[in-house]
């Protein structure tokens, strides 16, 4: 059961051909909300590549779409028009199943706003995408432990979130993002609600990732520090992207 | 129903009226003086339709069940006093010999007819008395021509024509009156159960056997079954009948010429009412008749008394009504304790919801008072429309109980249902009154929100007390406040001097704990010791709470305290008084309440060691179920072992396997699905998370499942003893004959004469008498008075009966064979049966409370027996207890051997014959040929164990509706876990979304809800379903129902059924929710607030 499991879902995203350096593409993206008789355009139409290993800032104004954008091409919304490729693979030809499988495995995330269980702790948080992707317990637990670790707060792995301060949160969702060295690593916000200290002791922490493993990076930033430390930095407007820079 | 508890009704309707008054106009000044507080409140409520809807249900609960209670009762007590209304008609006092014994047919005590015409002249005025009404009621055997249908007992009842007319005569049952005057000598007006037996219709020819001399009667109509038409018999359902022909006819079939044996007394006023004076006309006949001068008019030596026929029916249908409405609130008391829990349980989830809302209003200045208004406004318009739903459907649940049960299965045919306002307003209430406490109460504490912590959103810590300044205005407030001591003591101490609200709590709680053991004693009141005993340790408690002694250890030890105080089969108080205090009902309720405690408070601060049991990837996957699985096998052994020893001992091992067999197939799921993982974890993280929440609703489950548990086991350990070995008391087939059948004392005999095969199939008959209406009996060397008690007398045969018919013998008697030798050959030396030591169960007033038997032995008692017509006594010693558990009617009484009855009450007169069959006739077959033989000479056969069945049926019926209305508190588990389910999703919404985010399958996100459900389910039903268990094996150990001589047994197929049932619908209602949590969208809910 879980071998056919594996086939199925990994089979699709082996990247094919000579353009493995692209793991995103994204082709004309429109995506537009619909609640009571109101419609909101929050992307109108967006293309964008991202190539493996690069970190990628998005920036813009609130409420310009970026969020939204995360969203649709990390397959957690779906979209109305256009096409997203992870790894080579259009997302839309996935079912919902083999999306959420790919994500567990394949993909990290840290939300803009909320981010933990509150009823478990530090570390059983940080193991959650290691246990639904069936790894031993034992394993789980020692890897969680270890990118606690990498994020410093190995002293507070009992801790329930309730218990850390907002910092000391992020960095547990970090090592969440982590945990189960995914390719791709969504970051909405990663250091909004953090004093610039933090914010760049974080910053540095997700560079020295990205250099380790390879890992890509697409993060939403209001901080223009942090986004020109990345390699390539887009900027919305009302849901269109307006410019784009190699840094 | 006029009283509830002792209390008249009008008093409780008054008070409660006046209370939910006040709870009116709290709510009321809430609206007058902050009506933006009102308004926010009462917002909430159409926020969210399907939600407000399952909170309705959860909080009518309460109500459903007072209102089902209440109209179940009314509905008895009316059905009951109608029927006796319309069975007695006039008859509202009746003349007796012996005491109240009217109930019981067969009394042959005569007396001259002409008393009437001498009693007439005498009280008969145009103000009390409106007239006598004498009748001569004779058994006699009865054959219709025409259908060739027979019947060997009916009542020929004899009426003075122009008398019964003047009192309203007899009602045809094609409407109108009979004109009983015109009815010829040899006419009967044949009652309508009599007519059914024999299909007879008017016109139809019908021979009466008395003592083996036909006579042939016509009928002439048919008149409903009453007093005047068929004696006693009116009031037995399944009685046979009768019918009235005049006097003078009845008179001379018989050979009674110039007597009759049943006078009764009219009151003027109507049929309903007329009795309300019974004592007064008693107070001016019963002189008169037990002077000398009585005596003489009446013909007789045997003391008279004057018996309040209908008023007794009445108050007994009062009685009968109230047992009903007794019994459901009692027993309703823990679906109503398990649904104030759930209120308590809504608000405080409507609280954490709001949390963040409510700590915003705190920031910005809102005082606690006003959250709690807001909450109060909002959960009193909740039950006010709860209430309302509830009454209906308590009027509706109770309606469907009565006909379903009593009127299908029972065929109690006369239930009427009857809704009375009173009641209603009561229960409406009774039910806002019990809402509006507790969500007075839960706002209270859903108000002390913790202003950062609820803004933050974090788990909210308990605010530290702080060291406060003695206020002085709040001592002087507490001081005239001790009028109400908990209020003056909690002011005084807690806002004036400012003390821990530990220090207060707990020494009050150790101090009326102390004092209640104390006082127990003297008020004799196990239920004061037993709630004295579990106080104290729970208010220790709060003090070790209080210096922040570890929780878990703590409560741990207090639950373990208590299950060990309750659990063990040790009779504390017979230990510390020497002797044991009393208790019934109360019990319990109060035993279940702290059983549920004590097993929740355990489950719930030792979770953590459960979990263990599904955590995989350590080093030995299977040492769980392995040390589970060795457990269950050790359990299933000893329990094999034990067998039938220590008073269903084993059985209870055999519950405990199943318990760690339960658990070991969880651990070894756990280990072999590897992929439940991630659903687990959820499952248990949650309810581990809140303790508060899961405790409750443990406690909710359990408390139902404890008592519908406990009860059934209660019930099928009486069953099963009724059907046990000497129930049927050794004989096969009961054969009834009347004083007016021939040849009754000699089956034998009569069955050869008759030709009849079934004489070689019968290997014994044992013969007994019957109660006379003469034989008076109380305690030797008593001060109580003597009252009519059956003394029967038992020939050598009956005398001669198996090992095993006895329930207990008096110690110095080696065997029953020993007992039985002594009361057949000795003198003075007697037997009694079981209904005569049970409190309240035969139909007399007497009861031996005095023999008690223990372990199958007792100390002998010495009765003194009375004739009352001759004034002989005599003494006997009791030294047996006959076990058979036919009902009291054919055994009740004080059995004596022939010559020992014949010295004081005389030739005896064997009119029940007992049979016992060869092993190859079946006693239902036989009954019928032996019926079918002796049919005409008015001799009746029944076989024993269709008796005992009837009974169990009957029973049953009961039992069932009594389970059938606890069921009803399943609702509320039910309820409770579909609230809880419902507002987890919502609760939870962003963390579904950023499980999904992360992985989780939606699959899997559905059932870790239902894994949480199932956890909280399965500990409910367990601790339910244990706790239940050894609270009825102590029962019947060591307790209550250690005399009784049943058997604790397991009803293994009701347990299975109960906590089967409970299991899939806790799931069932999990489901729903569960797939609306699975169908979360996820970028939507992660952008939820
Ligand atoms: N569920 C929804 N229904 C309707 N409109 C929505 C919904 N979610 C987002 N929007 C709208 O879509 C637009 C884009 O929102 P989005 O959250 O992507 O912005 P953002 O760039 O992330 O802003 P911020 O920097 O404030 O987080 C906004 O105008 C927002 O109001
Ligand atoms: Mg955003």
């Amino acid at each position: 059961m879980r071998i056919a499991w594996h086939h199925r879902t990994e089979a699709p995203i082996r990247p094919e051909g000579g353009r493995t350096d692209l793991i995103i593409e994204v082709e004309q993206l429109v995506k537009t909300y619909r609640s009571g008789g109101l419609q909101v355009q929050a992307l109108r139409g967006v293309s964008l590549t991202v190539r493996r290993g690069e970190m990628l800032a998005i920036m813009g104004s609130s409420g310009s779409g970026k969020t939204t954008l995360l969203n649709c091409i990390s397959g957690l919304d779906d979209y109305d028009a256009g096409s997203v490729r992870i790894a080579g693979v259009e997302l839309a030809t996935l079912s919902n199943k083999e999306k959420t499988t790919y994500r567990a495995r394949n993909m990290g995330f840290v939300f803009q706003t909320y981010n933990l269980l509150p009823v478990l702790s530090a570390v059983e948080n940080v193991e959650l995408p290691l246990v639904v992707s069936g790894t031993d317990a034992r394993e789980a637990r020692e890897r969680a432990m270890a990118s606690l670790d990498r994020v410093g707060l190995a002293d507070k792995a009992g801790s329930r979130p309730g218990q850390l301060s907002g910092g000391q949160r992020q960095r547990v969702t970090i090592a969440r993002a982590l945990v189960n060295e995914p390719d791709i690593v969504w970051a909405d916000e990663p250091t909004g609600a953090l004093d610039s200290r933090t914010a760049n002791d974080i910053m540095e922490l997700l560079e020295e990732l990205n250099g380790d493993h390879g890992q890509t990076f697409v993060m939403v930033t209001h901080d223009a520090g942090i986004g020109a430390r990345c390699d390539r930095l887009i900027s919305m407007t009302d849901g269109v992207i307006t410019s784009e820079e190699s840094l | 129903m006029e009283e509830l508890f002792g209390i008249p009704m009008d008093n409780i309707m008054l008070t409660l009226l006046a209370l939910f008054g006040v709870s009116g106009l709290g709510v009321i000044s809430i609206y007058v003086t902050n009506p933006v507080m009102f308004r926010m409140g009462v917002r909430n409520l159409r926020r969210r339709g399907l939600q407000s809807v399952l909170v309705v249900v959860g909080l009518m609960l309460a109500t459903l069940i007072t209102t089902a209670a209440f109209t179940t009762g009314d509905t008895v007590d009316h059905s009951i006093s109608r029927a006796g209304y319309q069975q007695l008609q006039r008859s509202d006092l009746q003349l007796n010999f012996v005491g109240d014994t009217s109930m019981t047919n067969d009394i042959a005590v005569y007396f001259a007819d002409s008393a009437t015409e001498a009693l007439d002249q005498r009280f008969t005025d145009g103000k009390l008395i409106d007239g006598f009404l004498p009748l001569l009621q004779e058994p006699v055997a009865v054959v219709n021509g025409r259908t060739g249908l027979s019947e060997p007992s009916i009542v020929l009842s004899g009426v003075d024509a122009r008398r019964l007319d003047d009192l309203g005569g007899l009602r045809l049952v094609d409407g109108g009156t009979a004109d009983v005057s015109a009815l010829q000598p040899d006419e009967i007006l044949l009652s309508k159960r009599a007519a059914e037996s024999l299909d007879a219709v008017a016109g139809d020819v019908l021979t009466v056997s008395v003592n083996g001399t036909p006579s042939t009667v016509r009928v002439a109509g048919i008149v409903d079954d009453e007093l005047a038409s068929s004696g006693s018999r009116a009031f037995y359902e399944h009685g046979a009948g009768g019918g009235a022909m005049l006097l003078s006819s009845v008179q001379q079939m018989t050979g009674h010429a110039g007597q009759i044996n049943r006078l009764t007394i009219a009151l003027h006023g109507d049929v309903a009412t007329s009795h309300e004076r019974s004592d007064e006309a008693i107070d001016l006949i019963q002189p008169f008749l037990q002077s000398p001068e009585g005596a003489a008019v009446l013909g007789t030596t045997q003391p008279v008394v004057v018996e309040a026929l209908k008023a007794d029916a009445v108050a007994q249908a009062e009685q009968q009504g109230n047992l009903f409405t007794t019994f459901f609130l009692v027993l309703g008391l823990f679906s109503i304790a398990a649904g104030v829990m759930l209120i308590f349980m809504i608000f405080v989830m409507l609280a954490a919801e709001r949390k963040a809302e409510i700590g915003m209003a705190r920031a910005v200045g809102a005082q606690r008072a006003n959250l709690m208004q807001s909450f109060i406004a909002e959960g009193m318009v909740y039950s006010l429309l709860a209430g309302a739903v509830g009454t209906a459907a308590g009027v509706i649940a109770s309606l469907s109980l009565v006909s379903v049960f009593l009127k299908v299965a029972g065929g109690f045919d006369f239930i009427e249902p009857s809704i009375t306002v009173r009641s209603l307003v009561i229960s409406y209430c009774l039910g806002v009154v019990i809402t509006f406490l507790t969500v007075t109460v839960s706002s209270y504490k859903v108000s002390r929100v913790n202003i950062v912590a609820a803004i933050r959103g974090t788990d909210e810590e308990p605010p530290r007390p702080r060291k406060r300044q003695v206020s002085w205005r709040w001592v002087a407030i507490g001081i005239p406040a001790m009028i109400v001591p908990p209020l003056g003591l909690w002011w005084m101490l807690r806002k004036g001097f400012g003390v821990p609200s530990a220090w207060v709590v707990a020494p009050v709680g150790v101090a009326l704990g102390a004092l209640s053991v104390l006082v127990a004693d003297h008020a004799d009141s196990q239920f004061l010791f037993s709630l004295g005993v579990s106080l104290v340790p729970l208010s220790v408690a709060v003090l070790a709470a209080h210096y922040e002694v570890s929780r878990r250890v703590t409560w741990t030890l207090v639950g373990a305290f208590l299950s060990a105080y309750w659990l063990a089969p040790i009779s504390y108080d017979e230990l510390i008084f020497g002797h044991a205090l009393h208790g019934s009902m109360e019990m319990f309720l109060l035993s279940g309440i702290m059983v549920v405690v004590s097993f929740t408070l355990m489950i719930v601060f030792n979770a953590q060691l459960l979990t263990k049991l599904v955590q995989r990837g350590h080093t030995r996957r299977y040492t769980a179920s392995a040390v589970l699985v060795t457990m269950t096998a050790a359990a299933l052994a000893s329990g094999f072992a034990l067998g039938d020893r220590g008073n269903g001992l084993g059985q209870l091992l055999f519950l405990l396997a199943g318990v760690t067999g339960i658990g070991a197939a969880v651990a070894l799921a756990a280990v072999r699905f590897p992929h439940l993982a991630p659903a687990l974890k959820m499952g248990i993280a949650y309810p581990l998370s809140n303790r508060f929440r899961t405790g409750m609703t443990i406690a909710m489950f359990s408390l139902i499942v404890f008592s519908l548990a406990t009860f059934g086991a209660i019930n099928a350990s009486f069953v099963s003893m009724m059907s046990a070995d000497g129930g049927d008391g050794g004989w096969d087939v009961l054969v009834s004959a009347n004083r007016n059948t021939v040849g009754g004392a000699d089956l034998r005999s009569a069955l050869v004469e008759e030709d009849a095969p079934i004489a070689s199939s019968i290997n014994a008959v044992g013969r007994t008498t019957i109660f006379t209406g003469r034989s008076t009996v109380r305690v030797a060397n008593g001060a109580d008075q003597a009252v009519a008690l059956p003394v029967i007398a038992a020939d050598d045969s009956f005398l001669s009966l198996p090992q095993g018919s006895l329930a207990g013998w008096a110690n110095g008697y080696e065997d029953e064979q020993a007992v039985f030798d002594a009361v057949r050959t000795g003198s003075h030396l007697a037997l009694v049966d079981r209904s005569v030591i049970a409190d309240g169960f035969n139909d007399y007033d007497f009861t031996l409370k005095d023999l008690k038997i223990e372990d199958d032995r007792f100390d002998p008692v010495q009765l003194e027996l009375f004739d009352a017509a001759t004034g002989r006594s005599e003494v006997v010693t009791v030294i047996g207890v006959l076990g058979t558990q036919l009902e009291p009617t054919y055994t009740t009484g004080v059995y004596l051997n022939e010559r020992d009855y014949r010295a004081t009450f005389g030739q005896p007169d064997y009119l029940r014959t007992w049979v016992r069959l060869d092993d190859h006739t079946d006693p239902e077959q036989a009954a019928h040929a032996i019926e079918g033989a002796l049919v005409r000479r008015g001799l009746q056969a029944e076989s024993i164990d269709g008796l005992l069945e009837d009974a169990a049926a009957e029973s049953n019926t009961f039992i069932l509706m009594f389970q059938g209305f606890m069921g009803l508190g399943l609702l509320t588990g039910i309820a409770a876990l579909g609230v809880i389910a419902f507002r987890s999703v919502v609760e939870r919404r962003q963390q579904i979304g950023m499980l999904r985010a992360i992985g989780y399958q939606p699959g899997t996100v559905a059932l870790s809800f239902m894994l949480e459900s199932g956890f909280i389910a399965l500990m409910g039903i367990l601790s339910g379903v244990v706790g239940g268990m050894v609270i009825a094996h102590n029962l019947f150990s060591s307790g209550q129902f250690a005399s009784s001589g049943a058997e604790f047994a397991i009803p293994w197929g009701e347990v299975l059924l109960i906590a089967g049932a409970s299991f899939a619908m806790a799931l069932l209602m999990t489901w729903w929710p569960s797939r609306q949590a699975a169908a979360v969208p996820v970028a939507e809910a992660l952008r939820y607030e």
